[in-house]
């Protein structure tokens, strides 16, 4: 799943793109509002942790226009403000939830599953598709009770498909939710984690719609 | 005991005692004065009465007279004892005398009034002649008895002062009281203030004479709120700055503690190291400024001092930081340039300002610290090859905890709000600007020749 991380603060920032990528997420991070208005209009993020004192333009304002143009992607905010008003402000500006500093780590990667949890129209924590069963906190899988090893790219392709069960992926959309800025695509990864998914899971959880692209069925 | 009440009724008391007292001798020589008129027109008209009487009597008796004077027995009224009387004829022989007179003339006047002393006492005669010059008549009195009227007409003055005084006394007493009930009233409000409450104190209907202590007391309320307010704001301020530092500390040691590889840990266990240096810089600017910010005026120490001395120790002492940035530092001054200031606060401000420039210059750039000495005045500049500050931002920076948008420098935003204050206190004035070249930012401070 892939993760924009809006927070001004260079420690902290570092500390939360890799305490994330060790969850298990593809990180991108940005520094400023405008920065982030941009990152949101060029790409499709999972989730947005945004730091609400940021230069430029601030967390509130850049949550008002994300709303402001439709965009329902979950939003996370990170900040030093912990009056009742703040919190009453930054719900109401369209966040969906609230972490004040200093926080948790664990803490922080439990609130973003369970947002994406809710995105993805599911109210249980484990994943379910017929024989399948994901546990995304701890990234296991199981396939009729038996675990089953995956690669975390493979992983990842396979919880995006199934997040979005139903609907064909193309392969630039998988490569998207893979890679974040500063990370190399070779030009058939995709195609390599779905065979090697195929052979992990059976070949008709994962169909191949020509010219369009990949899909889960609906359980 | 200090007492206005007391103050005030003593002064009162002795006011209508003098007055008063003035009064009685004023009435004393006045009445007296009026008194001798009196007593010598009355001497006179005794005279006459005398000569008319007694002066045609005496002349028909004379005939088969020897000389001797008769003596008038003395009776009546309780003055005349002190009244006395002679009548002599033209060749001086005493005709006839008042019990009370002595045998010798009272008088060596011919006519009129003449004080005279008969027997060691003052006295005041009169001498009056018959038309034909044959009979002579002294009358004479006591001065005693004047001065005693006198004397009686200004104790009847006296006297009811003493009754009078202590009635006055307790009538001040209370009418002061009563004046000075609004001071009262004024300190039984403050007593019974919450000391959260610094409102203004109620001026309606309150006495000119209180008014301005009322104006001076609701001021300084005034400026206890502004200073109070002014802390707790700070205060809050800090707590809040500090917790994005404090998020990084945990997050980097979450980080350490599930780190998938030993290069992670390590990266994560530096970063924290960073953090924590950072926080305690924080801290530390942040406990510089709240030990300058109630000095905003007055108790600051001024002595004496040498900013050359001062710009050289701080430059050596960060000396090491430039070197580790391989940033070349240099300071152009004269050996000594005077003002007057306190020195611990002129360091601080040095440091500041040097501090910043190194941290915000690139590796390998340039810092330059120059003092001017010109027409007694002193201009400090610093100078670095830094990315500057814009200019619609060079007003901002002063603010507490403002810092330029991109600056990854790991700076507390707190250096610039420390050296405006210090400059405050002394006076001097801040500007900034760029550096050479239009690189870099040039921070001056222009000290004024007597500051503070």
């Amino acid at each position: 799943m892939r993760l924009l991380l809006v927070e001004d603060d260079p420690l902290l920032g570092d500390g939360v793109r890799v305490g994330l990528q060790q969850s298990g997420f593809v990180v991108d991070w940005v520094k400023d509002g405008q920065a982030a208005k941009l990152a949101l209009q060029a790409g499709a993020y999972a989730l947005v942790v945004l730091d609400l004192g940021l230069p430029r333009l601030s967390g509130t304002e850049l949550l008002k226009w994300l709303r402001g143009t439709g965009n329902g992607t979950p939003v996370l905010i990170l900040t030093a403000r912990d009056t009742v008003a703040d919190r009453v402000n930054g719900l109401d500006s369209g966040a969906d939830d609230y972490l004040i500093k200093p926080f948790d780590l664990d803490e922080l990667s439990a609130r973003i599953r369970a947002l994406l949890r809710r995105a993805g129209g599911r109210a249980a924590p484990l994943i379910v598709h017929g024989q399948l069963e994901i546990d995304p906190a701890t990234r296991q899988v199981t396939l009729a009770g038996k675990p089953v090893e995956l690669s975390p790219r493979e992983y990842a392709i396979l919880l995006v498909l199934l997040e979005n069960a139903g609907r064909a992926l193309s392969r630039e959309q998988l490569e998207q939710s893979l890679y974040g800025w500063g990370d190399e695509v070779e030009s058939n990864a995709v195609e390599v984690h779905i065979h090697h998914l195929r052979r992990k899971l059976g070949t008709e959880l994962i169909r191949t719609l020509r010219g369009v692209g990949y899909l889960v069925d609906k359980a | 005991m200090n007492s206005l009440r007391t103050k005030l009724l003593l002064l009162l008391l002795a006011i209508i005692s003098a007055a008063w007292v003035a009064t009685a001798v004023f009435i004393y020589f006045d009445a007296h004065h009026e008194i001798d008129e009196l007593f010598d027109a009355q001497l006179a008209q005794s005279a006459q009465v005398l000569l008319a009487q007694a002066g045609h009597d005496l002349k028909d008796a004379r005939e088969d007279d020897d000389g001797i004077a008769a003596e008038i027995g003395g009776a009546g009224h309780k003055y005349e004892r002190k009244i006395a009387f002679q009548i002599r004829d033209e060749h001086g022989s005493l005709l006839l005398r008042s019990a009370s007179a002595p045998v010798d003339a009272m008088a060596t006047q011919e006519s009129g009034f003449a004080d005279a002393v008969i027997e060691g006492k003052p006295w005041r005669v009169y001498t009056l002649k018959d038309e034909e010059g044959e009979i002579r008549v002294q009358v004479g009195e006591r001065h005693e008895v004047r001065n005693e009227l006198a004397a009686s007409v200004a104790q009847r003055l006296l006297l009811p002062l003493g009754v009078a005084l202590p009635v006055l006394a307790v009538l001040i007493w209370l009418a002061v009281g009563k004046g000075l009930s609004p001071l009262r009233r004024i300190s039984s409000e403050v007593a019974q203030r919450d000391p959260a409450n610094l409102a203004p104190l109620e001026g309606h209907g309150v006495p000119v004479e209180i008014a301005s202590l009322l104006h001076a007391l609701n001021d300084l309320l005034e400026r206890l709120d502004r200073a109070l307010e002014s802390e707790r704001r700070f205060t809050a301020d800090a707590a809040h700055e500090l917790r994005t530092p404090l998020a990084a500390l945990k997050i980097q040691a979450q980080v350490a503690r599930r780190a998938e590889s030993e290069a992670q840990r390590l990266a994560a266990l530096d970063n924290l190291i960073v953090g924590v240096d950072r926080a305690t810089h924080l801290t530390g600017q942040l406990l510089t400024l709240a030990r300058l910010e109630p000095t905003a005026g007055s108790t600051v120490m001024m002595a004496s001092c040498d900013v050359a001395a001062i710009a050289r120790q701080v430059l050596a002492d960060l000396a090491p930081a430039a070197l580790e940035k391989e940033i070349e530092l240099e300071l152009a001054s004269p050996a000594a340039a005077t003002i007057k200031g306190n020195a611990d606060m002129l360091a601080i401000l040095l440091r500041n300002l040097v501090d910043n420039a190194i941290r915000y210059t690139p590796r390998k750039g340039r810092v330059d610290v120059s003092l001017i000495v010109e027409q007694g005045r002193v201009r400090l500049e610093v100078l670095d090859s830094g990315p500057g500050i814009p200019e619609q931002e060079r007003q901002r920076v002063f603010d507490r905890f403002y810092r330029i948008l991109g600056s990854e420098a790991a700076g507390s935003g707190l250096g610039l709000s420390i050296v405006k204050h210090i400059a405050d206190v002394h006076a001097a004035s801040l500007s900034l600007g760029s550096g050479e070249n239009g690189i870099g930012l040039r921070v001056s401070v222009d000290f004024s020749p007597d500051s503070a």
